[in-house]
C-alpha cells in the first residue's frame, strides 16, 4: 500500500485540472443556465495560444520561467477571445430560444472549434510537443512530483484564491452573484447583465486556459481532440460539486479525479474483481460515484437550491 | 523541448514506414494484367486523419509511387493506374463504408488497406461478398486470415483478404524470445488498449513470455481516450517490472512510456509495429533512449522486383525507435532505400 500517497498526487493533479475548466461550465450555468459544451475545446485553443505565444512570440530558447508567464497571458487572451466570440455570435442570439436551441449550438461549436484547429493550425493534425520545465522531478517521501505539475499545484489554488476574491468583492463579482440570483431584478437594479454574462465566458475561460497551459506541461503535447473528453469530465465535476457553485466545480474536480485515480490503482486487487479494475473502467467507477451522489444529494456535493427556477 | 539530436533517427524511421508498403502495393499491379482495360482503380482505406495519420498517409504514399512507377515504366502495356483513397480515422464504422463504397465502384479492381486490424474485420465481408480482393500492408492481428479459433485449428473465412504483415502470432512471442533469451528480461508488466491489434499482440506475447520462463509483474488495460496514464505508471513502478510490453500503437504508447519514466521507473518500454513510427520519439520525448518496437515488414531492398513471387512474410529485426544504447539487437537493422 505504500502507493498509496502517490496515487493520490496523481488524483489531486488530474482533479485539479478538471476542476480548473469545471470552473468555467458551473459559472456560465450559474448565470445563464446554459451547459457550454464548447468549454472543453475553449480548453484546447487556450493550449494552443500558449504554444503560439511559445513558437512566435518569443525568440527561440527563451527560458520557461520568463516564457511561462508570457504564455499564460497568450493563453488568456486567446481562450476568452474565443468564449467571447462564441457567446457574442453563437449564444447571444439564442438568448430567449428554448433551452435545447443553445445546446445543441454549443455541440456544434465544439466539433467546429476542434476542426477548426485542427484545419488551420500548423500541424496540428498530430499531436504537438509543449514546451517543457527543466529541472528533475522532486521527491517528497514515497511521492514523486514532476516539473511540470508544479506549475498545476500552484495554479489551481490560486486560481480559486483569485476568482474567490472576485466573486466576493468586487463590484463586477457581485454583479455576477445578483445576475445569478435573478437577472430581471438584478437589471432592474441597474446591473448591465448582458456584460456580466460577457465577463462569465471570459473568466472561465481564463481558468480553462491555465488548466491548458497545465495540460501542456504536465504531458508534454497537445492535440485538437484534447478538449473534448476532459471537457465531459470538467462538466461531470461541476456537477459533481454542486453545478453553479465555484468552489463546488474545484471540489467535484478533484474528488472525480482521486475516484478515477483509485479505481485504476486499486479495484483490480479486491478479489474476484480483477476484470473490472482497469483504467479502462476507471470512467465507469467515476460515474458509479457520481450516480451515487445525486442518488443522495441530488444538488451536488456543495449545491445549494435542489429546485431549479427555469 | 526541442530534440533536435532524433531528427536524423526519425528520418530514417519514416523512410522505414515506406518499406511497410513497398512490398504490399505491388501486388495490386498484378491484377491490372488480367483486366484490358485502359484505366484501373487501385483503392486504398487507411486512417489518413487523426492520430494514426502519420503511418495511413505512408500507406497512401506508397500505394500512390507503386502507381506512378507502374504507370511511367509500363508495368502493363496499355494501362493506367490510379488510386482512390478513402480515410477511415481508424474507426471501423467507417472503414465498412469505405469498403461498400470501392465495392461499388466497378473500376476498383482491387484495395489496398487498411491499417488497423479492427477496422479490417468490418472490412472483410463486404469485400469477400463482392469478391474483391483486400490486401493489408498492416494487418497483424492472426484471426484475420487464420479464423477466430486460430490456436486450435486454423480456418480462412475470407478469400478475397490477403496481407503482407506477419501476424501477431509470430510478432509478439519474437519480442518475448528477444526480451527474455537476448535482453534477459525477467519480469514483464503488460498494458493493451483493448483493442483488436492491441489487445490479441499482448495476449501472444504473455503467452510465449510465460511459456519461457518469464513472469508477468502486472497487466493493465488503458483507456485509449485518455492521456493521463499516471496511476498505472505509479502501479508499474511499484510492480517491480524490469520491461514493459504495450499492445497499441504510438499515440497512446508515446505519453505512456513518457509517464513510466517520469514516474521513476527506467524500464524499457516494447511494442510491436503499432509504435514503430517518428511520432512515437516525438510524443514520448528523449527519455523514450532505449524503447524497442518490432516491425513487421521484410527490408525495402530485399523486395523481389515487381511481378515476381509472393513475399515470404517474416518478422524483421528488432531494433530501436530511439538511439541505441548498450545490446545490439541479434540482426542488423534494416536500412531503408527507397524502393
Amino acid at each position: 500500500m505504500n502507493e498509496l500517497p502517490q496515487q493520490l498526487v496523481n488524483g489531486l493533479l488530474l482533479g485539479s485540472m478538471y476542476g480548473l475548466v469545471a470552473i468555467g461550465y458551473t459559472m456560465v450555468y450559474g448565470i445563464v443556465q446554459l451547459i457550454n459544451f464548447a468549454h472543453g475545446e475553449i480548453f484546447m485553443t487556450g493550449a494552443f495560444g500558449a504554444l503560439s505565444v511559445y513558437l512566435w512570440v518569443l525568440p527561440n530558447g527563451t527560458t520557461m520561467w520568463i516564457a511561462l508567464p508570457l504564455m499564460l497571458i497568450g493563453a488568456m487572451l486567446v481562450a476568452s477571445l474565443v468564449a467571447v466570440g462564441a457567446e457574442r455570435f453563437a449564444y447571444r442570439p439564442l438568448r430567449g430560444a428554448p433551452r435545447l436551441a443553445p445546446l445543441i449550438t454549443a455541440i456544434g461549436l465544439s466539433l467546429a472549434l476542434q476542426q477548426a484547429v485542427w484545419a488551420w493550425y500548423p500541424e496540428a493534425t498530430s499531436a504537438r510537443t509543449f514546451p517543457q520545465i527543466e529541472g528533475g522531478p522532486f521527491h517528497i517521501g514515497d511521492v514523486t512530483i514532476q516539473t511540470g505539475d508544479v506549475f498545476l499545484l500552484a495554479a489551481a489554488p490560486i486560481s480559486m484564491g483569485v476568482l474567490a476574491y472576485f466573486v466576493m468583492k468586487t463590484r463586477t463579482g457581485r454583479g455576477m452573484q445578483a445576475t445569478a440570483q435573478d437577472p430581471d431584478t438584478a437589471k432592474l437594479m441597474g446591473v448591465n447583465t448582458d456584460r456580466i454574462i460577457v465577463v462569465a465566458f471570459a473568466l472561465g475561460a481564463a481558468f480553462a486556459a491555465v488548466g491548458g497551459v497545465a495540460y501542456g506541461l504536465k504531458y508534454g503535447q497537445i492535440d485538437y481532440r484534447m478538449g473534448f473528453i476532459l471537457g465531459l469530465k470538467a462538466f461531470t465535476a461541476a456537477v459533481l460539486g454542486g453545478i453553479g457553485n465555484i468552489y463546488g466545480a474545484m471540489i467535484g474536480g478533484v474528488v472525480l479525479g482521486i475516484a478515477e485515480t483509485l479505481a485504476t490503482a486499486y479495484i483490480a486487487d479486491i478479489p474476484g474483481m480483477d476484470q473490472f479494475g482497469s483504467q479502462s473502467w476507471a470512467d465507469v467507477w467515476a460515474f458509479v460515484l457520481l450516480i451515487l451522489v445525486l442518488l443522495f444529494r441530488p444538488q451536488g456535493l456543495l449545491g445549494e437550491r435542489v429546485a431549479d427556477r427555469a | 523541448m526541442r530534440q533536435r539530436s532524433l531528427i536524423a533517427i526519425t528520418a530514417a524511421l519514416s523512410a522505414g514506414a515506406l518499406t511497410l508498403t513497398a512490398c504490399g502495393s505491388r501486388d495490386s499491379d498484378d491484377k491490372g494484367s488480367d483486366s484490358g482495360g485502359t484505366t484501373v482503380t487501385i483503392g486504398v482505406d487507411a486512417p489518413l486523419t487523426g492520430d494514426l495519420s502519420a503511418l495511413g498517409l505512408g500507406i497512401k504514399n506508397s500505394v500512390d509511387l507503386a502507381a506512378k512507377t507502374a504507370n511511367k515504366e509500363k508495368f502493363v502495356e496499355g494501362v493506367t493506374f490510379k488510386i482512390e483513397a478513402l480515410d477511415d480515422q481508424a474507426q471501423p464504422s467507417s472503414g465498412q463504408q469505405n469498403a461498400t463504397k470501392l465495392v461499388a465502384d466497378k473500376s476498383v479492381l482491387g484495395v489496398v488497406g487498411p491499417l488497423n486490424s479492427s477496422v479490417a474485420e468490418s472490412m472483410q465481408k463486404v469485400f469477400d461478398d463482392a469478391k474483391l480482393v483486400e490486401v493489408s500492408p498492416a494487418n497483424t492481428n492472426p484471426a484475420l486470415t487464420q479464423g477466430t479459433d486460430w490456436q486450435n485449428s486454423k480456418k480462412r473465412v475470407y478469400n478475397s483478404y490477403f496481407r503482407t504483415a506477419t501476424t501477431d502470432a509470430v510478432q509478439g512471442p519474437f519480442a518475448a524470445q528477444y526480451l527474455f533469451n537476448d535482453a534477459k528480461k525477467k519480469k514483464v508488466f503488460v498494458i493493451d488498449d483493448k483493442k483488436t491489434y492491441g489487445a490479441g499482440l499482448a495476449a501472444t506475447f504473455t503467452e510465449e513470455f510465460k511459456k519461457l520462463g518469464g513472469a508477468v509483474a502486472g497487466t493493465e488495460h488503458i483507456n485509449p481516450d485518455s492521456k493521463d496514464f499516471s496511476a498505472i505508471a505509479t502501479k508499474v513502478k511499484n510492480s517491480g517490472a524490469d520491461v514493459v510490453y504495450y499492445g497499441g500503437e504510438y499515440p497512446q504508447a508515446g505519453p505512456l512510456s513518457k509517464q513510466i519514466k517520469a514516474a521513476g521507473a527506467k524500464i524499457p518500454v516494447v511494442g510491436g509495429d503499432g509504435i514503430y513510427s517518428a511520432d512515437f520519439i516525438k510524443l514520448a520525448g528523449a527519455s523514450a533512449a532505449g524503447d524497442l518496437a518490432t516491425s513487421v515488414a521484410r527490408r525495402s531492398r530485399n523486395c523481389p522486383p515487381p511481378r515476381s513471387s509472393w513475399p515470404t512474410t517474416r518478422p524483421r529485426t528488432t531494433r530501436r525507435p530511439t538511439r541505441p544504447t548498450a545490446a545490439t539487437p541479434t540482426t542488423r537493422p534494416g536500412r531503408s532505400s527507397r524502393p
